[in-house]
């Protein structure tokens, strides 16, 4: 993908003052409105879906990769899929966009040798109080990504939607097509698991 | 059918403790490693907290595990504002015209 290089941004986070957002109804009719107006080719229209939709799913990619490169690569190229393949699409749009991209995020993890986890700084002002909280901040932000990367996918990727993401249950069982009690189920086995390897880590 | 052993340890090479050390160290930020699920061993009152209900705020703050969990969930607030990168949305639009 000869675009992509030109394309990635190397810092890791640009922190903006947003928070996920999540379609009702009148959004899932707007997404149609706009996906007619692609299909009846307005190619541009379709970069409303992308600014809607790509924070979320990006922070997925992220999320599941570990790689800010990799998760823009991802989203690229499910975005591409996704708009040759519109005129698929039944019921949510955000839904079905989603799984294109959490598709990719697992071929990712069954293609990937290595996960390189070295995240760039931002340069956000942290919040914190004191030098020891703010390596404190520094070396949990490391044993997370490490531990996140020791998951199985399915829990990786439920943890992600919903700490980092800040979905709902309900909303994920949509996304993941399942029921919010598995996914319950998915999410508690996560913390578990990521609270024995980051106690270890710790010790 | 014969397979090459490239285990170094096997093969007559007795590697060093320090660099066994460091590749046990590397290796475990290898790809999808899957671990063993620990056994539940997080009180219920954090799981409920984590998940948004409401809890009794002493029994959390005596709670094992609760500072972990705070800070945990400080990060992963921070990366909830992550947003995508500006020039993904453009290459992506750049892709589709190329394409027409």
């Amino acid at each position: 993908m000869a675009g992509l290089a030109t394309t990635r941004v190397r810092s890791y986070t640009r922190v903006v003052q947003s928070v996920p957002s999540h379609p009702q109804a009148p959004e899932a009719d707007a997404d149609q409105a706009i996906i007619n107006r692609v299909l009846a080719g307005d190619r541009d229209a379709f970069s409303v879906l992308i600014n809607r939709y790509s924070d979320p799913l990006y922070r997925h990619a992220v999320g599941m990769t570990g790689s800010p490169d990799d998760a823009a690569d991802i989203l690229q190229n499910s975005f591409i899929k996704a708009f040759h393949h519109l005129g698929e699409v039944r019921g949510r749009f955000d839904a079905w966009v989603f799984r294109i991209v959490a598709n990719g995020c697992k071929d990712w993890l069954k293609n990937i040798r290595r996960t390189h986890l070295s995240y760039e700084e931002d340069d956000q002002p942290s919040g914190y109080e004191t030098p020891d909280e703010e390596l404190d901040r520094g070396e949990l932000r490391g044993h997370l990504d490490r531990a996140l990367a020791a998951l199985p996918a399915s829990l990786r990727e439920a943890f992600v939607m919903k700490h980092v993401e800040g979905r709902s249950y309900e909303d994920m069982a949509v996304m993941l097509d399942t029921t919010v009690g598995a996914l319950k189920m998915r999410v508690h086995r996560a913390r578990e698991a990521l609270q024995k390897l980051l106690e270890d880590r710790a010790a | 059918m014969m397979h090459d052993n490239l285990d170094p340890n096997v093969a007559g090479h007795i590697e060093p403790a320090a660099e066994r050390t460091a590749r046990r160290d590397d290796l475990e930020i290898a790809g999808d490693r899957e671990v063993p699920v620990a056994a539940a061993t997080m009180p219920e009152v954090v799981h409920a907290w984590l998940d948004g209900e409401p809890v009794n705020e002493t029994a959390l703050q005596a709670a094992s595990g609760y500072r972990l969990w705070n800070q945990v969930q400080a990060e992963t607030a921070r990366r909830r504002r992550m947003s995508t990168p500006t020039p993904v949305a453009g290459a992506i639009m750049e892709a589709i015209r190329k394409d027409a």
